[in-house]
């Protein structure tokens, strides 16, 4: 593992590699900055370009696409007091307090520098431990890919609201449209009700797009407003810039939330936006001045900005090893990397080592970029918040389309419209729909490896599980607890009383 | 992941809550008793008698549990439904006007797409878009409509290599691919 990890070097010297990282990392801060749009909706549109591309020029650009959203919803959130993504949520505690102060600037550099440092440090934690985990997961069998996949289902829809009903269902949706087209293990045609079209099954680039970027368009008109921002920005009043002192006095804080961070991207399901709560917290917690927390201190920035980055780096170690997108995010970084050819799981690390690693030592460098570029388009994206709706939104739409049409066949459009307007229906009565996106690239691995367990248990499955593989079983077990737990807190948990109006 | 929400719904949201709920509780349990007839003939025949997972097998699970999934929603829907915040005077065709456009005219986009190609159709799309988002003054809609579409094509055809739809009509095609042509000629060094 280490000769891949040394390797992989010989991948990191191309210049246009750094380019795409640049564009990415721009495109990602400029919708990341935009309330209302978010950085899942900037990868299902540009995922296609990705495609189009070598490995090494079409991830990174997807990488630098979530490094730049991350950040770029920290602008609205200090400036204006609203969270550019749900990621920047804990920033508005204390960002505006400090623009109110005449601090705006220190609160966007602290932001920015917070940002980069917890992204690079997890990513280098994640270096240092995916060889590690690459090498365990090939000790493991079909039974454990089943249990872990299960386990990784039933916590990602867990998480999601109405005590993860709603998202158990999304998920269930997910796996019902996986199912449609040939089946991998007996090579049977399922579910095409007569269409020739639906024989190799729904597409996933238009159902990504129509997933995330559609409900996204419809959600952003909703509100008859012109623009996203309507308070007018004025960056010639944003103060000083951070000092050394201030950000030294902050460092305590970053490590504490990269840390943070980096524990709950492992995770599958959890996120950013719990990872910048839990870090705001920590960070009010361990202050010595906890009362200033609210009022503009810069610990309060520091600690979630550090944190939701951090979560960036670690989503890729279940991803890249088991093959199992723990998000959004990743779900997507998925189907980038099986339209590249390079199908995420077991095996990967043993077949593609040093590009791997490659793409790794690049997702650490570009932080050096995530810093220039975040320096420089600070300014430029505090004013592009108050862009018209009516020019962005249609600029978009014409993106969903081409990434649509990349497929090269016009009838995807069709999928990606009717997936995109259920989806919207289904995101307004509060359904989580990351478990459908995850659950329907899992639908052919968990079948499959489902199929296997069945060969090998040879009839007496209960036992093979749970005593012949107690890993397989230890998960298979997480998982039952885990759904028992969900039920029983439901039960408990108080119902909010209708109110009169 | 985002946090759950303690807000009351309205009341037709409630009562969509209600049928999406009953729809999916319907269509999970009609698949899963209906899927040994949703798998064609085919296949690898041996696969399939060696294998002891039929193709019907795990399909039927998943819909028959997402059934019963559906069917506690349901019940969850209409004991929730009582206390849905009382309907305002603001009706959902008016809350909801703006979505609505847009999704009308993303599919007569689409429908365009085919006969009048990505920019022309783009341009419609585009003008009518930002018209319907309030965006005002031929001096701005115009321009914008009519050079987005063909940037974003020759970025992505010329530039990324990913094939758009050309029109079906030869007046609007022959002009847009010397248009590209010439754009490809003075951005040569762009080209990957």
């Amino acid at each position: 593992m280490f000769d891949a990890f040394l390797q992989g070097f010989q991948f990191i010297l191309r210049v246009d590699t750094y380019l795409y990282i640049i564009i990415g990392l721009a495109a990602g801060m400029f919708v990341g900055a935009m309330p209302g749009l978010t950085t899942v909706l900037a990868l299902a549109v540009l995922l296609p370009v990705s495609f189009k591309v070598e490995p090494m020029l079409g991830i990174p650009f997807l990488i630098g696409i979530t490094k730049g959203g991350i950040f770029g919803g920290s602008i609205p959130a200090i400036l204006v007091g609203i969270p550019g993504t749900g990621a920047s949520i804990a920033t508005c505690f204390d960002g505006p307090a400090l623009t109110r102060k005449g601090q705006a600037r220190k609160a966007l550099e602290m932001a920015l520098y917070a940002s980069v440092a917890g992204d690079a440090l997890s990513d280098i934690i994640t270096i240092a431990l995916i060889g590690f985990f690459a090498t365990l997961v090939l000790l493991i069998g079909p039974p454990e890919v089943f249990a872990i996949i299960l386990l990784s289902l039933v916590l990602i829809a867990g998480v999601s609201g109405e005590s993860g009903l709603k998202g158990a269902i999304a998920a269930f949706l997910g796996l019902g449209l996986g199912f449609i087209g040939t089946d991998a293990t007996t090579g049977a045609t399922r579910m095409t009700f007569g269409l020739e079209a639906l024989s190799g099954g729904i597409p996933l680039i238009p159902l990504i797009i129509g997933v995330f970027a559609v409900p996204e368009i419809l959600g952003a008109v909703e509100s008859k407003a012109p623009r996203f921002v309507s308070e007018r920005v004025d960056f010639s009043r944003v103060g000083e810039r951070l000092r050394w002192h201030e950000f030294r006095a902050s460092i305590r804080t970053i490590l504490r939330s990269t840390a943070i961070g980096t524990w709950i991207g492992a995770v599958p399901g959890v996120g950013q936006v719990v990872a910048a709560f839990v870090g705001y917290s920590a960070a009010k917690r361990a202050s010595k001045h906890p009362e200033t927390f609210g009022k503009g201190d810069l610990d309060g920035i520091a600690g979630p900005e550090a944190a939701n980055n951090a979560v960036n780096g670690p989503t890729m170690v279940p991803l890249l090893t088991l093959g199992i997108p723990g998000d959004n995010t990743t779900a997507i970084m998925l189907g980038a990397f099986v339209a590249h050819g390079m199908r995420p799981g077991p095996q990967i690390f043993q077949e593609q080592g040093p590009l791997l690693y490659g793409l790794m030592i690049t997702m650490v460098l570009s932080n050096i970029l995530f810093l220039a570029v975040g320096y420089v388009l600070l300014k430029p994206f505090a004013y592009a918040i108050q862009m018209k709706k009516a020019y962005l939104i249609p600029l978009i739409v014409i993106l969903a389309f081409v990434g649509t049409l990349s497929t090269g066949d016009v009838s995807d459009l069709g999928i990606m419209i009717v997936v995109g307007l259920v989806a919207y229906i289904l995101r307004k009565l509060e359904f989580d729909l990351a478990p459908l996106v995850i659950a329907f690239v899992l639908a052919e691995p968990i079948e499959y490896s489902l199929s296997q367990t069945l060969l090998y248990a040879r009839g007496s499955i209960l036992h093979y599980v749970f005593v012949a593989r107690p890993i397989a079983g230890a998960f298979m077990a997480g998982a039952i607890l885990w759904i028992a737990w969900m039920s029983v807190r439901h039960r408990f948990k108080r119902t909010p009383q209708p109110t009169e109006p | 992941m985002e946090a759950e929400k303690p807000s009351l719904p309205s009341a037709a949201l409630a009562r969509l809550d209600v049928a999406v709920a009953a729809l999916i509780a319907l269509a999970g349990a009609a698949l899963s008793i209906a899927m040994p007839r949703l798998v064609l003939e085919g296949g690898i025949r041996e696969a399939q008698e060696f294998m002891r997972l039929t193709p019907v097998f795990f399909p039927r699970l998943a819909f028959g549990l997402m059934a019963v999934l559906g069917l506690i929603q349901l019940v969850r829907s209409v004991r929730r439904f009582p206390g849905a915040a009382p309907a305002t005077g603001e009706s959902w065709i008016t809350k909801y006007q703006n979505p609505l456009v847009v999704a009308a005219l993303i599919v007569a986009y689409a429908y365009l797409i085919p006969w009048l190609g990505f920019s022309a159709a783009g341009f419609a799309g585009l003008a009518f878009l930002i018209i319907a988002l309030g965006g005002r003054g031929w001096r701005e809609i115009l321009p914008f409509a009519l050079l987005a579409p063909l940037v974003v094509r020759f970025v992505f055809e010329r530039l990324l290599l990913i094939s758009l739809p050309r029109a079906s009509f030869e007046v609007i095609a022959a002009p847009e691919e010397v248009l590209m042509q010439f754009l490809s000629r003075i951005f040569f060094f762009l080209r990957i």
